[in-house]
C-alpha cells in the first residue's frame, strides 16, 4: 500500500466538500474545515495491482493559494483543482490557484474537476474553454456531487499520476 | 648633538650598532636554519603547492588528493592548522545558522538531544536529592508505606513518592511523517482499537501546522500536548518525523525521554528512508519493535496495592477455604445422620454409597411398603433432591411389613389391627364371619405367615348385637303416678323395637338366642304391695305395647320389682322411679 497526500483546492462553494463527501471514508466532521481550515478524509484507489491509499486534505475554498498554510500544501503528491461549470470565473480562479502552486510548490501532478454538471441549464462553460485547458495539456473530469458521474475517475487518475511520478 | 658627543661616546655608539646588526644577522642565520630545521618539509610541500597553485592543472583535483594528506600530517605535528582553520570555521557556522538555522539543528539533532538530556537529567538528580531531604521528615502512613517500598527497592524515598502519584498507560504511538503528515507506522497497546490511523495522523499534522500558523508564523516552538479529558496526546518533534503518543492518565516526564530516544534512534536508523519516503511506508515496519518499547504502563500505583490485594485476596480465599471445609463437614456429618436413620430405618438395607454428578446414590434393598429412602432426611439437612436410589425390592419381615402386607392382601378393614411374632399373625378388632373366613384361607399365602391367631377377634355380628343390648339396657321407659307413659315414652318404645328386631336378626345369623326382661319400677311412696303390683303393671303394659308393634318373641319375661331396684341418681320417691327397664341375655 501507498499513501499519497492529496489537496482539493478551488474556489469558495465550487462544490469540493460535496464533491467528495460520498465517496471518501470521513471520520472528522467538516466543522473542521470552518474551524481549522482544513479536513482529511481518507480514499483507497486501486490502479492496477497497486493500492494506493488517498490522505485527502479538503481545503477551505480561496482563489488564492498564497492564502493557504504553506504547512498544509506541503507534501502533498498531487492535488485536485475544483471549478463550478455554472461559475466561468472559478475556473479562471482555478489556472490563478495552479501557477500559485507551481510557484510554492513546483510542478505537481493534478486533475481539474468542473463540478455541478446536473445543472446543466446553468452550465456556462464551453467546450472550447475545455479545449484551450486540455491543449495546455491539463486534464479535466467533468464531475457532479449530487449523480457521483466522474468522481471516480477524478480520485483513480490523479492516484495514477501520483504513481506514476513516484516511479 | 651627535657631532658635539664626545669621542669615545661616538665610537661606543659605533660599537652598539654594529653589535646590533651582527646579533640581527646572527639570529636571522639562526632563524632560517631553525626554519630549515623545523619546516624543511613543509617548506617544500608549499612550494611545490605554491607551483602546482600556479599552474591551472594542477588545482581542484589535484589537491583533493593532496589536501587531506596535508590537514592530516599537520594535525599529527602541531595546532596550527586547528588554530588557522577555526575563527573562519566559527564564522562559517555562524553564517550557516543565520541562513538557514533548520539545517544546522537538523544535522547536530542526533547528538544534541542525549548530550543536553544528560545534563538535564543530572541537575534533576541533585533536585531529586534536595527532595528527598524535604520529605525526609514525613511521617504520614502513605509516607511510611512508600518509605518502606524504597527501602525494599532500594530506590529513593523521593522517587518512590513520585512514582506513587502516576499513574498511566500510553495507547498508541503513531511516527508520522513531517512533511506530508502521512503515516509512517503506528503500534496500539493490546486491547485498544485505532481505526483510520491515517486520517488521524494528517489531521494531528494539520492541527499542529494550525496552531503553529496561527499563534506566529516565527515562533519557534511547537505543539507538544494535546489533552483531551483524560486523553494526553504527547508530540515529540524531530527533523523529519514526529512521534505523537496517546496517553491516558498522567505520565511522567520520563516518557518524554523515552519518546525522544525512541525517536532519535529511528532518525539514526531510517533518516534517509524518511528524506526518500513517497508514501511507501514499508521500510519503517522495522520501527515496530523501537514504537512497542514506548507503549509503557505504570504500574506502580497497582504494585502499591497488590499485597493488600493479595492479603486480602488470600484472606478471602482462606476465608473461603475454611468455609468450605467448614460445610464440606457439615454435609458429611449431615450425610453420616441420614445414613444412620436409613441404617435404623426397618424395610431398608443399605449396602453401600456412592457420588455421582454431585448426587449420592444409595445402592442396596428396599421393601416396596418401606417409604422411599429420600423420605428419611429427616431434619438430618441433606436435600432429598440429591439422593438418588439404586435399591433392589426385597421382602423385609420385620413385623411391621408382615402385618402392612397382611392389611394389604387381606383387605382388612379399618377396625381389624395386626401383630407379628416368630411366624404368627395376631387380629384384633372386629370383623364380619364372611372376611374372617376368607382371612383363614388367604393368610397362609402372606410371606412370613405361617399361623394366624384369632383370638383377639370379635366377629361383628356379636359385636353388633352386644351393642344392641346395651343400647336396649341404657333406655328407659318413663310412666306417670299411675300406669300411664308420659309424653314422649312411645317413641323410646317404638326404638326398642326397632332394636329388638335387628337383634333378633342377628341372633339368627349367629345362631344364637336371646331372652329379654321387661322389668317395671315404682316410687317408694305407698305399700310395697302396692308397689309390686303396679311396677308389674308397666311391664305388662310395655309388653303390650311391644306385642302391638310386632315383638312375639316367647323369650320375653316381664317381672314388676317395685322398690327392688330404687334408680342411682334420683330421690327415691320422684318419678324418675316410676319406670320399666330391660334387660338382654344373649346366648
Amino acid at each position: 500500500m501507498l499513501q499519497k497526500k492529496i489537496c482539493m483546492l478551488g474556489a469558495p462553494a465550487v462544490g469540493k466538500t460535496s464533491l467528495i463527501s460520498r465517496y471518501v471514508r470521513q471520520i472528522f466532521s467538516d466543522t473542521y474545515l470552518s474551524t481549522i481550515g482544513v479536513k482529511i478524509d481518507e480514499k483507497d484507489v486501486f490502479t492496477g495491482n497497486q493500492h494506493i491509499k488517498l490522505l485527502i486534505w479538503d481545503l477551505f475554498g480561496t482563489t488564492d493559494p498564497l492564502n493557504l498554510p504553506d504547512s498544509y500544501l506541503r507534501g502533498m503528491a498531487g492535488y485536485i483543482l475544483v471549478a463550478d461549470g455554472t461559475r466561468s470565473e472559478t475556473l479562471e480562479m482555478a489556472r490563478n490557484i495552479k501557477s500559485g502552486i507551481d510557484e510554492l510548490r513546483g510542478e505537481l501532478p493534478f486533475i481539474v474537476a468542473i463540478n455541478k454538471h446536473d445543472l446543466d441549464a446553468e452550465w456556462q462553460i464551453a467546450p472550447e474553454d475545455i479545449d484551450t485547458l486540455t491543449g495546455m495539456g491539463w486534464e479535466i473530469v467533468i464531475t457532479s456531487a449530487k449523480s457521483g458521474a466522474g468522481v471516480e475517475t477524478l480520485f483513480q487518475q490523479l492516484a495514477g499520476k501520483t504513481v506514476e511520478l513516484a516511479a | 648633538m651627535a657631532n658635539r658627543s664626545h669621542p669615545g661616546e661616538i665610537i661606543q655608539g659605533v660599537l652598539r650598532q654594529a653589535r646590533i646588526e651582527v646579533t640581527n644577522r646572527n639570529e636571522q642565520d639562526e632563524l632560517r636554519k631553525l626554519r630549515d630545521l623545523l619546516l624543511k618539509e613543509e617548506q617544500s610541500e608549499l612550494d611545490q603547492l605554491k607551483s602546482q597553485l600556479n599552474s591551472l592543472e594542477l588545482s581542484s583535483e589535484e589537491l583533493s588528493e593532496i589536501l587531506p594528506e596535508a590537514i592530516l600530517i599537520s594535525n599529527r605535528k602541531n595546532n596550527r592548522l586547528k588554530e588557522a582553520l577555526a575563527p573562519s570555521t566559527i564564522e562559517a557556522i555562524r553564517a550557516i545558522i543565520r541562513q538557514d538555522p533548520k539545517y544546522f539543528s537538523d544535522a547536530i539533532y542526533p547528538v544534541m538531544g542525549p548530550a543536553i538530556r544528560k545534563s538535564v537529567l543530572n541537575s534533576l538528580r541533585s533536585m531529586v536529592e534536595s527532595i528527598n531531604e524535604v520529605l525526609a521528615n514525613s511521617l504520614s502512613l502513605r509516607g511510611l508505606q512508600w518509605r518502606w517500598q524504597a527501602m525494599r527497592t532500594g530506590k529513593s524515598f523521593a522517587e518512590v513518592a513520585l512514582v506513587n502519584s502516576l499513574l498511566y498507560r500510553v495507547e498508541q504511538v503513531f511516527l508520522i511523517h513531517r512533511e506530508t503528515g502521512l503515516l509512517l507506522k503506528n503500534v496500539v497497546a493490546p486491547r485498544i482499537e485505532m481505526e483510520h490511523p491515517e486520517m488521524v495522523s494528517g489531521m494531528l499534522t494539520a492541527i499542529q501546522d494550525f496552531v503553529r500558523d496561527s499563534f506566529g508564523p516565527n515562533t519557534q516552538g511547537t505543539l507538544e500536548k494535546l489533552q483531551v479529558g483524560e486523553l494526553n496526546v504527547w508530540i515529540e518533534q524531530g527533523p523529519r518525523a514526529y512521534l505523537a503518543a496517546v496517553i491516558r492518565g498522567n505520565a511522567p516526564h520520563d516518557l518524554r525521554i523515552v519518546l525522544q530516544n525512541t525517536l532519535e534512534r529511528i532518525h539514526l536508523d531510517h533518516g534517509h528512508s524518511m528524506k526518500a519516503f513517497s508514501g511507501d511506508a514499508t521500510p519503517f515496519e522495522a520501527t515496530r519493535q523501537m514504537l512497542a518499547s514506548c507503549l509503557l504502563v505504570q504500574t506502580s500505583t497497582p504494585r502499591k496495592k497488590k499485597p493488600y490485594l493479595a492479603w486480602g485476596g488470600l484472606g478471602l480465599i482462606g476465608t473461603l477455604m475454611l468455609g468450605w471445609l467448614g460445610f464440606v463437614g457439615w454435609q458429611n456429618w449431615q450425610w453420616d445422620s441420614y445414613l444412620e436413620n436409613l441404617n435404623n430405618a426397618p424395610g431398608l438395607v443399605i449396602t453401600r454409597t456412592d457420588t455421582e454428578n454431585g448426587k449420592q446414590v444409595l445402592y442396596g434393598l428396599r421393601d416396596p411398603l418401606a417409604p422411599p429412602a429420600a423420605s428419611y432426611v429427616g431434619n438430618s439437612g441433606v436435600d432429598p433432591d440429591d439422593i438418588v436410589e439404586r435399591l433392589e425390592p426385597y421382602l423385609s419381615f420385620s413385623p411391621q411389613f408382615v402385618t402392612a402386607r397382611a392389611r394389604q392382601f387381606l383387605n382388612a378393614p379399618e377396625s381389624i389391627s395386626f401383630s407379628y411374632a416368630n411366624g404368627t399373625l395376631f387380629l384384633h378388632g372386629r370383623a364380619s364371619n364372611e372376611w374372617l373366613e376368607s382371612a383363614r384361607d388367604a393368610a397362609a399365602f402372606i410371606p412370613g405367615v405361617s399361623a394366624i391367631n384369632e383370638e383377639g377377634m370379635i366377629a361383628s355380628e356379636s359385636s353388633r348385637m352386644m351393642d344392641l343390648k346395651i343400647e336396649i339396657e341404657k333406655t328407659t321407659i318413663r310412666f306417670s303416678r299411675g300406669r300411664l307413659l308420659l309424653d314422649g315414652q312411645e317413641e323410646l318404645v317404638q326404638e326398642i323395637v326397632t332394636k329388638l328386631n335387628g337383634l333378633e336378626q342377628l341372633a339368627k345369623k349367629t345362631g344364637k338366642t336371646t331372652r329379654i326382661n321387661i322389668l317395671g319400677h315404682s316410687d317408694s311412696i305407698g305399700s310395697e304391695r302396692i308397689n309390686n303390683n303396679i311396677s308389674r303393671q308397666r311391664a305388662e303394659f310395655v309388653q303390650n305395647m311391644l306385642k302391638l308393634r310386632g315383638i312375639t318373641s316367647e323369650n320375653i319375661v316381664i317381672s314388676g320389682l317395685g322398690t327392688q331396684r330404687l334408680s342411682e341418681f334420683a330421690e327415691d320417691n320422684t318419678e324418675a322411679n316410676r319406670r320399666v327397664t330391660f334387660e338382654v341375655i344373649i346366648e
